[in-house]
């Protein structure tokens, strides 16, 4: 059997992965794109956990992150557009006044 | 791009510019990985010695799904809600006024 170490480490390295493209990215899809890794390295620890344990409470969990994860990137590819119909550009650097 | 001769400097000099505005990025998402990694190497897990798998019925989405029907019916029905508002709310900012 595998030891569970193994899946929290790959959660581990994924999510630190996604970290450091959320932190070091100007451009605001590819940030998008890091939120999503780092929210499926979170799913990966909830089934693991729950298949570990025995228990289905943690894939009901991980289905609604999904879910949910799935939303925010609707809200967050939403506002990148309406910013690109002001601004012309998604460069996250220059994007500093919350009313212009 | 394959038939150029990089000398081993050329592809350091390169690697390093890529990686200059990165470093302090770098540097917090490795440590944050080792102190991850280190809490989770030294803690013993109390996991069920062998996985509940019953080699008949190899998925278990028959138990999620009455999972979700019975102790998590509210959460389900408000997740649906969720969704249908962060529906509305992207259509109406992608939609824009429509010059």
């Amino acid at each position: 059997m595998i030891p569970l170490f193994y899946y929290l480490a790959l959660s581990a390295i994924v999510f630190s992965i996604g970290l450091f493209g959320f932190m070091t990215q100007r451009n605001g899809i590819r940030m998008l794109m890091c939120v999503e890794l780092m929210l499926n390295a979170a799913n990966i620890n909830l089934v693991a956990f729950s298949s570990y344990n025995g228990d289905l409470t943690g894939q009901v969990f991980a289905l609604f992150s999904i879910s949910l994860a799935a939303a925010e990137a609707a809200i967050g590819f939403a506002i990148l557009m309406s910013i690109y119909r002001v601004r012309d550009m998604i460069n996250l650097d220059k994007i500093n006044v919350l009313r212009w | 791009m394959l038939n150029k001769h990089f000398t081993i400097m050329q592809v350091l000099t390169g690697v390093y510019n890529f990686f200059r505005p990165r470093i302090a990025g770098m540097v917090v998402s490795i440590l944050f990985l080792a102190i991850v990694l280190i809490s989770i190497g030294f803690t013993n897990w109390n996991v069920v010695d062998q996985i509940p798998q019953d080699p008949m019925d190899q998925s278990n989405i028959q138990g999620i799904g009455m999972l979700i029907f019975t102790d998590f019916v509210i959460p389900f029905e408000i997740l649906s809600i969720v969704l249908l508002a962060t529906l509305m709310g992207a259509i109406y900012m992608a939609k824009g006024d429509g010059t």
